[in-house]
This record gives C-alpha cells, structure tokens and sequence, in this order.
C-alpha cells in the first residue's frame, strides 16, 4: 500500500544579500546556503563536505552560511554563532566557522577563548561582545528566514533557492550543484 | 462526478479489509479499533486519500473542544485559550526521531509563534508521565496533552487518529481567536513538516485582522 501525497518543496524565503556570509566566487552560477548548528554532530560532519565541494567546482559553487541554533537541545550553539559572528565584524567569519566546526565537542568557555586567541581576535573584547548578545538580532533573523523557509533540522541546504532533499555526501551535492548548473546556464 | 471523499460505504469497507490485520478477538469486525467499528463519535481515516488533502474538510470548522492532562496534575482546556490563536501539533510518538526533531524545532520556534500572540500545544496518546520525561529530555516547555483515556479520543474528532497503529497523525492545525480551524496539514509519519505552514498560515490570521479593524 503506498499513500500517495503531494510534497511541497521548501524555497529559500530570504535572497542571499551582501550581509550574508558567503565563500567562493561572487559570479558563480550556482549558490549553496547551509542553515547550520555548530553544536549539530550532522553539521560538523557536513562541513568537511561543503569545504570539498568548493574546491571540486571552484568557479561553478559559492557558499552561503546561515545560523539555525537548536538551543533547547544545544545549549552552546547560541553562544557559538555569537563568536561567529564576533569575528565577522573583525573580518575573520569563516576562519572562526572552520574552526567551531573542527572543535565542536570543546565548546565550554576555557576552549571557546582559546579558539578566538587561535583564530587572532581580542579575547576579552569578543567574550564581552558574546555576553552582551549584540549579534542576537541578527542569528535571529538568520534562524526565522530559515524556519520560514521550511527548515526542517540542521543541516539544510538550498541550491539556488531551492531545498536540497536527500543526503549530503559528496557525490550527492556534486550531482545537485551540477545539476543547477546545467539549468541555470 | 462523484468528488473524491465520498467513497460510497461498501467500497469502504472493502477496501479497509485490504490492509487490516486479521480480527484478534473473534469478533467478525475485529476488535475496538477495527476500521469496521469506526463510528460517527470515533471517525478514523482509513481510505486512500491523498494525505495532504485529509485535513482540507476540517478548514472552517469550529474546532471541537477538549480537556486534557497537560501534566501528572495539570488539565488544559482548549476553549480557555479563545481569543488568541492556537497552533495544535499532533504527532504519533514521544521519542519518535522524527517527533524529536519537530518538537525540538517547534519549541526553537516558539519565540515566533508567541510574536504572533499564537499557544502552541503538542498531542500525543502517550501519557503524561512519558511526555515529561520527553520534555526534559529535549528542553521543550510549550505544553503536550496527553490524548491517553479515552486513547486519542481528541485526535478522533480532528479526524486525526491513525489506525492501525493506534497512534495520532502527524497533522497540523491552525486555529483562529474564534478556535474556527483556519489551516490544516496532515504530513506521512516519517516527514518533519516543519514550521513555515503554521508560520505563513499565522501571518495570514494576523494580515486578516489587520484589514477588518
């Protein structure tokens, strides 16, 4: 017995705009936006994925990030996009990014300051930043496009605006992204 | 032609045989949550209809009222909620990955839905003793019901009730000031439906009263 039904795929509900983090040529035909948890087992498995797919079609992929923290079952996933964020506005996004994603088992205080020492930002300006939640407002937003946007649970990925279902391996994401590619061109 | 949801009775029946497993209590019909048993009271789905129209009738409907535990001493009654819109999220399981995962994105979407000045409650026929367990386990604090005796009574009369599992669907509804039923989803088990159908249909409620006053 199957049940038939309809499945409404999910849209990129906010463009990808100059505030967005984004990695990889402006010009490239094709965008991948991730909604990600940096506390998120899946998401740090993902990222090594993500980092490949770029070097495998260096002109043809950009990649997007976006915060989507689950923090009733991740508790430091909030303070981890914050030191994100942090070091966006020192210009340092996505060497913070890799290294959250690399160390996402060490997010108690003592690691998380020895990371931003590690990346080369001002420890105590960044902790007094993360304290005071000024990046909030703007993880919030990220968090609500991505709800709206049919986010089901992290990661989720858009290819040109449109969800990406299925896994996200390697040979799953090249076959995604050339695909966009052959329909963008 | 002959629209899609009546399916004259015998047909029904027929068809509700297909995929029942046989009577375990020698009754001919089966026990108490036999499809043949399936009265006015306790209406269950259990044709072939496309899921995502299942919860298209219950659209304007004043949704049916109910009393249920919302913790070992706690009750919750649906119509004290009147004047602010509810978001209902029934799903079949506590501890369900899937249910986890929705649950978990609805309370991290909890901020939204209160935005829109929106109660969310999950209802499950687990009892109230599990749901809290669950609760703590995920960090939910929006309340779950438990639809526990009579077992899934409410999810019957939302047409929400899944047989033969026993279990409520994975449905959605959105209900207005005036508890009418504004928006409807039913989603397969194993599919997290998400938040932008309850967020969009919010929106509209929201949009809608803006325009009246």
């Amino acid at each position: 017995m199957t049940t038939p039904f309809r499945v409404t795929n999910g849209r990129l509900a906010a463009p990808v705009t100059d505030d967005d983090h984004i990695r990889g040529p402006v010009t490239a035909p094709v965008t991948v936006v991730e909604y990600g948890d940096y506390q998120c087992p899946y998401c740090g498995m993902a990222h090594p994925i993500t980092l490949e797919l770029l070097r495998e079609r260096p002109n043809l992929a950009r990649f997007v990030f976006r915060h989507f923290p689950l923090t009733n079952v991740h508790p430091f996933a909030e303070v981890a996009a914050e030191t994100a964020e942090a070091a966006s506005a020192r210009q340092r996004f996505w060497q913070m990014h890799d290294w959250l994603y690399e160390h996402s088992d060490q997010f108690d205080p003592v690691h998380l300051a020895a990371g931003v020492e590690e990346v080369g930002l001002p420890v105590d300006e960044v902790i007094q930043e993360v304290n005071d939640h000024i990046y909030l407002d703007r993880i919030r937003r990220d968090f609500v496009s991505g709800a709206r946007s049919g986010v089901q649970g992290t990661p989720t990925f858009f290819v040109n605006g449109v969800r990406h279902e299925g896994g996200y391996s390697l040979p799953e994401m090249l076959v995604a992204v050339d695909r966009a590619a052959t329909v963008a061109a | 032609m002959i629209p899609h949801r009546f399916v004259p009775a015998r047909r029904l029946r027929r068809r509700a045989h297909e995929f029942t497993p046989p009577p375990a209590s020698g009754h001919p019909r089966g026990g108490v949550n036999h499809p043949g048993r399936v009265t006015a009271s306790h209406p269950s789905r259990v044709d072939h209809r496309p899921m995502t129209d299942v919860g298209w009738p219950e659209r304007g409907r004043h949704a049916p009222d109910f009393c249920l535990r919302s913790g070992p001493d706690r009750w919750l009654t649906l119509s004290q909620l009147r004047g602010r819109p509810v978001v209902l999220a029934f799903y079949p399981a506590d501890w369900n990955p899937v249910c986890s995962d929705q649950m978990a994105l609805y309370q991290a979407v909890l901020p939204e839905f209160t935005h829109f000045g929106a109660a969310l409650l999950g209802i499950s026929v687990d009892g109230v003793w599990c749901h809290r367990a669950w609760a703590e386990d995920r960090g939910i604090t929006f309340p779950l019901l438990a639809d526990f005796e009579p077992k899934g009574e409410v999810a019957r009369a939302y047409h929400a009730y899944r047989l033969p599992e026993g279990v409520a669907e994975r449905a959605l509804f959105v209900l207005d000031r005036d508890g009418h039923i504004t928006w409807a989803q039913v989603s397969p088990p194993d599919v997290n439906p998400g938040a932008d159908g309850i967020l969009t249909a919010l929106e509209a409620l929201t949009y809608e009263r803006q325009v009246v006053s």
